[in-house]
């Protein structure tokens, strides 16, 4: 058995060649249902379903753990049970398709909202939107985030025609479901319940190594909506005041530094810019 | 995650080539990150798994920056399918050498074994037959891969639940030719050696005096569970997820008889401990590693005499 034993083998079925060889392994792995490979098991080449069962355990067991993992707040919205099921069908429709494992479950959010027993449960889709932002956040490359001293340089007029460019971890989950409370599901189940009636947004971001989620109502999400697609603060403020009353922009720009969404600005000139909101904004940018 | 952003980000080399030190070092586990560096662990070296520093920035990078700072590392890939019927990713592999280029770990290391086929990877370390043709192919792969990072590598012998019909080498055998044709260097199991002599019907104490120990160059240690195979007979699993057993000790002993002191990890990857159990373990390791220098013989004898 330890020294070199060539041609022990005295088959008289030509054994298959190895890329066969690894096409049926393969298949048998996220395949319950195919026969293990023939050839393979015991030391005759004896089939032996349970030995070859621990590689599907392996695979589909690490997959699914995996998958939990990235989805810790559907996992516990769901329950045990049902995840489990769910898991197992994504797994054996979307296997890796790299060893890197951090992308692993990127399919999730699209496979849940196309799955017919949960189309009475659309707001599992945002959760798990929320839930793949936060893990590209979590990994993205460094950026440092836009700081106040920075945009206190600029002058009142320049600063409403400041555009801004983006974090590389940010990203907002706009949602007509209690999106932000969905999503704490992963810490701990709230004792009250929630609210489904009611419409939150979630701001995710990395402005050093811990990733934020800062829950926000309509208004702020159209606010940092707006901001995040490259509009100006100025119009982004005019748009959010026009929306309601309780805007406020200073505070909305004291978020904007606070959860480093953004790295860096730009003062854009040849904008026509909305300067009604200017008294106001200098004002409250001063008590931030 | 793209290369280049990682390697513009981070300086090239940022940290001194240094061998490994011959000492116990542990499986670098992110939840004892704090606890490794608040006490100044008295610890050898750390070994990280390669795929989970493929992330283009963010914590587990600054993580690693600082563990970096202060302890030699292994880089341990666990996803270049080295053993695969297809190509290697090359994609995968120019991810393995930017880590390389930032970390510069002491000892590079994959498996015998392979993960991926068309495509699809399966998040395990999948058997292979031994025969020519499968010879052939990890070699070139081997070569493909210290080619590209530009070192040698070690390879680990596998711990396996299945034979093939078709091998007609062993494995001890089939792990001195890859290294002979390639000029990789190995990386031994103790621990894999038990589970598949087990599982197999050998003695393990055979397959590592079979072993051509001369290419060692580190030794891995970790516990396994117990489960059965189809007869009802004992089927070991090699789950990283507990203590090394005292039979594998036994075995780890009967091993630095013959390589001589080699650095030596303790893997424990699932159900994992707390920072001071796992840094015990390490511990164990490191006394019995400091026995098996030549003039240490009498001590260790002594020792033994008072256990």
């Amino acid at each position: 058995m330890i020294r070199n034993s060539k041609n022990i083998t005295n088959s008289k079925e030509a054994a298959p060649n190895y890329i066969i060889r690894t096409s049926q392994f393969s298949s048998a792995l996220l395949n319950p249902d195919l026969e293990t490979p023939k050839g393979v098991g015991e030391k005759d080449g004896t089939p032996a379903p349970k030995r070859f069962g621990v590689y599907r355990n392996n695979v589909v067991v690490s997959l699914i753990e995996a998958l939990k993992a990235a989805y810790p707040s559907i996992a516990n919205i769901m329950g045990e049970k049902n995840f489990q099921q769910i898991a197992r069908f994504y797994v054996s429709e979307h296997p890796p398709r790299s060893a890197m494992m951090q992308i692993f479950g990127s399919e999730f959010p699209q496979f849940i909202e196309n799955l017919p027993p949960l189309k009475n449960a659309p707001f599992l889709v945002d959760v798990a939107r929320a839930e793949k932002a936060w893990l590209k956040a979590y990994h993205t490359h460094d950026a440092k985030p836009l700081n106040l001293e920075t945009l206190r340089k600029f002058s009142p007029e320049e600063t409403m025609q400041l555009t801004f460019t983006t974090h590389p971890a940010s990203h907002l989950i706009k949602s007509k479901y209690p999106v932000n409370d969905l999503f704490d599901f992963r810490n701990e189940k709230p004792e009250n319940g929630v609210d489904m009636q009611m419409s939150q947004h979630l701001l995710i971001t990395r402005p050093h190594l811990s990733v934020f989620t800062t829950a926000l109502n309509n208004t702020y999400a159209n606010f940092f909506d707006l901001i995040l697609r490259g509009e100006t603060l100025g119009n982004a403020i005019g748009t959010s005041l026009k929306m309601s009353d309780e805007f406020d922009a200073g505070q909305a720009i004291s978020l904007l530094i606070q959860t480093g969404a953004v790295t860096s600005t730009k003062v854009n000139t040849n904008l026509d810019t909305k300067v009604h909101t200017k008294t106001q904004i200098q004002n409250n940018f001063k008590h931030t | 995650m793209n290369a280049t952003i990682l390697t513009s980000q981070m300086p090239t080399s940022r940290f001194n080539s240094t061998d490994l030190p011959i000492r116990a070092g542990v499986g670098l586990k992110a939840e004892h990150v704090d606890d490794i560096l608040q006490s100044s662990a008295d610890i050898g070296f750390f070994e990280i798994h390669a795929e989970n520093y493929m992330g283009a920035g963010g914590m587990p990078h600054a993580q690693l920056t600082k563990i970096r700072e202060k302890y030699p590392i292994s880089l341990h890939g666990v996803g270049m399918s080295i053993g695969g019927s297809g190509d290697i990713d090359a994609e995968h592999l120019a991810r393995f050498k930017t880590l390389i280029d930032i970390y510069n770990p002491s000892m590079v290391s994959e498996h015998l074994a392979w993960s991926t086929h068309h495509d699809i990877f399966y998040n395990d370390l999948l058997p292979l037959p031994y025969t020519d043709e499968t010879l052939a192919k990890v070699v070139e792969h081997i070569d493909q891969v210290q080619s590209v990072i530009g070192r040698q590598i070690l390879i680990e012998n596998p711990s396996t639940y299945v034979t093939f019909k078709e091998s007609h080498w062993s494995e001890v055998d089939f792990m001195a030719q890859i290294a002979k044709r390639s000029g990789c260097a190995l990386l031994f199991d103790v621990n894999n050696v038990f589970v598949s002599a087990t599982n197999h019907g050998y003695k393990p104490a055979d397959y590592i005096n079979a072993y051509p120990l001369h290419l060692v160059k580190e030794i891995h240690l970790a516990g396994h569970a117990t489960d059965s195979d189809d007869h009802g007979e004992k089927l070991l699993i090699d789950a990283h997820d507990r203590e090394v057993c005292e039979d594998v000790w036994a075995l780890y002993k009967l091993t630095l008889s013959k390589t001589g002191p080699t650095p030596s990890l303790i893997e424990w990857d699932n159900e994992v401990p707390t920072w001071a159990t796992l840094e015990l373990e390490a511990k164990k390791a490191d006394a019995i590693l400091i026995n098996s220098y030549p003039d240490s013989k009498s001590a260790y004898h002594s020792q033994k005499a008072t256990a």
